[in-house]
């Protein structure tokens, strides 16, 4: 090997050892190593904090991949502006727990009930998705829960319009849930099912009060060759609102006058100006004239879709029943609200215990 | 696996050659062995104070050779007790507990033992002239680099080098080039493979078929390849680095032209070793042990066993059937050789006889199933790249095209290799950062 190119394979490769000693030596004396498996775990720490640094050297490897032909990678399929979650059904018993969890409670309620599941964007998006690839039949699923619900809870077959406006930003790129827009097209199928005409959509002001997101899909692949996520927020103009949110997230509970806290985003949680993000428990109550109550079992796709309902109802709130203490239970009385409402993502329901505790409620 | 690690490679390897290299000469062996003890106490601190008690006992075994000027019998008997007692060690540790508890063997165990054997036998026959110092023998049992895959023994080469280092820069590039590559080779093309085998194996679980049966097969080989090839070019990158010198010990064993060459190539070092110790016994003995101590070698599994089974009965069946049947041309003798002994891979995939057979029997359309599923076809077309890369690269075309250049186009050979040098370094890193996640 000539001697210069040698030489300077050589420095490199020093040079690179004498930065990563410096880094393991921050490192060892924060947490000091007690054994040889620690030295080895911690220098890996290291140098892997340091190179993750490196701008483009972990796009590298997935870029290769993909033009590889491997267009899915942990989990994810990488189409040329979206990042798509490959959704695979957890074990049959989460499932199933779910239902029976709902059917427990339509058992113990007389209340209009609704159930909605809502597909992923890789079923809607499927196009551009290889036709080979094998995907999750979220339809025959939906479908099939439907079915166990018939005659004793109102439907919401939100996939028909979804797919119908597949080639819109209905889905975020880098994150697994709905946009606005999403949320916008759920809206009116819920309006036609819940017994009240949806409000076009030129009366809410469409704002964009964050113009980078980047989801859990861009932090979880190593593919960072996708646009960022625009978040929308669509505001009812047309008659005035105010609006009290108590947002309950981790025991905390805040207050906001607003569905939309903009300041959120300044604090690291761009999601947040939507309602306040996700919660165990969100109660929204509206200067309207409407006084009916609603009362929404979600997970978070129900922030896409809540802003247009707030227009319809004097009170609602919103519950992750997976997330909920003991205590949190006992405070909810499904029998002071008008509606019920079961919404969840096929994700969700297929493999999170999600709706399996809404036997508790009395 | 601690080489194959971003710590490893950017941080404690160089960090362990600037501390050689600064030392004087007269004690880099002394450093080596000690920078080979902590790595394997890094990769396996529950064997690694049962492999130093080990060597350090083989060398009060040699020490009473030398000291006590021990002849004859008393010499023999010594010896070999301390051969015998490394093979039973060996034989507990990396065979027969791995197989009882369905464990992996101890890293660096087999090579360990394996190496101090080769040392002590050597100096039963007097090939060994001198007493070394119980640095140069520790250095030479325990240099980190081979104690993934080997190679073993290699007491001519690595002995001078260790009693008298001779530090070369352009020995260290070549050994960062070579180690670059092995790592490539592992973090690129057999973690990618074995990625690809387990999305085939649950294709293969909801819908079984032909395709599915061939793939997950070559898929197997083909990892198979590039593990034990990879450490193969870690160990010379890393013997380079450190001014030794240690053979190849896996040359392209898929483009063999007949089994025996094709189990040779899968570990020369282990070939050349066993033919050497079997030399005055019937050479159908060899056929029979070389299969077998290669899967002890690379994984000492059921499923290994049996590959290794599969191959040592084609190699008698070389020995004494078909080396009556006329000799065929050289390339259809290598697509028979390989066709012949990728079946052997089924059992390595099964771990069983009856699901090796059973897996056998799917690769050649019995049992019923589909020809292809759609699912299988969609990782094909996902992987097909990756497969005919990693088919190429397991034959000699890049090798050779490099020699070619070498020969024809120096100064290009060295402009273009240090590029790809640097493209792979860059390229293998983020794979690391992938591997690693």
């Amino acid at each position: 090997m000539r001697r210069v190119m040698a030489v300077a394979l050589v420095t490199v490769f020093l040079t690179a050892g004498i930065v990563f000693a410096a880094d393991f030596i921050d490192a060892a004396s924060d947490a000091p190593p007690t054994s040889l498996q620690d030295i080895a775990a911690l220098a890996d720490q290291a140098v892997t904090r340091r190179l993750l640094a490196v701008p483009g050297l972990r796009s590298i490897a997935p870029t290769v991949l993909l033009a590889g032909g491997m267009i899915e990678q942990n989990g994810v399929f990488i189409t040329k502006e979206y990042l798509l979650e490959d959704i695979k059904p957890g074990p049959p018993e989460i499932m199933e727990e779910n239902i029976a969890g709902i059917e427990a409670f339509l058992d113990s309620h007389n209340k209009p009930v609704y159930v909605m599941l809502i597909p992923t964007a890789c079923a809607v998006k499927q196009d551009e998705i290889p036709q080979l690839a094998p995907l999750y039949n979220q339809k025959e699923m939906i479908g099939g829960v439907y079915e166990r619900f018939a005659g004793r809870a109102n439907l919401v077959d939100v996939y028909s319009e979804l797919f119908a406006a597949r080639d819109q930003y209905i889905y975020y790129r880098t994150e697994s849930n709905l946009t606005g827009l999403g949320g916008y097209y759920i809206y009116l199928t819920l309006a036609s099912r819940l017994g009240f005409n949806a409000r076009p959509i030129d009366q809410f002001e469409v704002r964009h009060p964050v113009h980078d997101y980047y989801g859990d899909l861009y932090q979880r692949s190593n593919y960072k060759n996708v646009p960022a996520d625009i978040i929308t927020v669509y505001d009812y103009w047309k008659y005035d609102r105010q609006y009290q949110l108590t947002h309950i997230r981790d025991g905390e509970a805040k207050c906001y006058y607003t569905l939309f806290p903009y300041h959120l985003a300044a604090l690291g949680e761009p999601m947040d100006v939507l309602l306040g993000g996700e919660a165990q428990r969100i109660d929204i109550t509206a200067a309207s004239p409407y006084e009916e109550s609603f009362l929404i079992f979600a997970d978070k796709t129900a922030l896409s879709y809540l802003p247009f309902l707030t227009v319809h109802y004097g009170r609602i709130t919103v519950i992750d029943l997976s997330g909920l203490t003991e205590e949190m239970f006992g405070e909810i009385d499904p029998n002071q609200y008008d509606q019920v409402l079961f919404a969840y993502s096929a994700d969700s329901f297929v493999n999170r215990p999600v709706s399996a505790a809404a036997g508790k409620l009395q | 696996m601690l080489l194959a690690s971003v710590g490893f490679a950017f941080l404690l390897l160089p960090f362990s050659a600037v501390c050689y290299y600064l030392i004087s000469n007269r004690f880099k062996t002394a450093a080596l062995m000690l920078i080979s003890a902590l790595f394997l106490g890094m990769m396996e601190p529950a064997a690694a104070p049962w492999a130093l008690l080990s060597i350090a006992a083989d060398y009060l075994a040699v020490l009473s050779v030398w000291k006590f000027e021990l002849k004859g019998r008393a010499r023999r008997w010594l010896l070999e007790a301390f051969c015998l007692k490394n093979l039973v060690l060996s034989a507990i540790f990396c065979v027969f507990l791995p197989l009882l508890r369905e464990t992996p063997a101890p890293v660096g165990f087999l090579v360990i033992s394996a190496n101090a054997t080769i040392y002590l036998w050597q100096l039963f026959q007097e090939k060994i002239g001198r007493l070394d110092s119980p640095c140069v023998f520790g250095a030479y049992c325990l240099f980190f680099g081979r104690l993934p895959m080997g190679p073993i023994g290699q007491t001519e080469r690595l002995l001078p080098l260790l009693r008298a280092p001779k530090p070369s820069l352009s020995g260290i590039g070549q050994g960062v080039a070579r180690f670059s590559v092995g790592l490539a080779k592992r973090v690129i093309f057999a973690q990618q493979l074995i990625l690809t085998g387990k999305a085939l194996e649950t294709a293969a679980q909801r819908e079984f078929s032909v395709a599915a049966a061939w793939m997950l097969v070559l898929c197997c080989a083909l990892i198979w390849y590039f593990i034990l090839s990879s450490y193969s070019d870690m160990a010379m990158g890393l013997a380079k680095i450190f001014s030794l010198e240690l053979p190849r010990t896996v040359y392209f064993p898929y483009q063999s032209r007949s089994f025996a060459e094709y189990v040779y190539r899968s570990n020369m070092a282990l070939g050349d070793h066993i033919r050497a110790l079997l030399s005055s016994y019937p050479a159908w003995l060899c056929d029979l042990a070389l299969p077998i101590l290669l899967c002890v070698w690379a994984a000492p599994t059921r499923g290994a066993f049996l590959w290794g089974g599969w191959m040592a009965l084609l190699l008698l069946l070389e020995r004494f059937a078909f080396s009556r049947l006329p000799k065929k041309p050289g390339v259809l003798c290598r697509i028979v050789t390989y066709l012949i002994s990728l079946p052997a891979f089924a059992f390595l995939l099964s771990g069983s006889a009856a699901g090796g057979l059973a897996l056998v029997r799917a690769m050649f359309g019995l049992g019923g199933f589909q020809v292809v599923s759609g699912e299988v076809l969609y990782i094909i077309f996902s992987n097909g790249p990756l497969f005919l890369l990693a088919m190429v690269s397991s034959s000699s075309v890049f090798d050779q095209a490099d020699h070619f250049i070498a020969q024809k186009f120096p100064a290009a050979h060295s402009v273009l290799s240090s590029t790809l040098n640097i493209g792979l370094i860059i390229l293998t890193t983020s794979f690391l950062l992938e591997f690693m996640r």
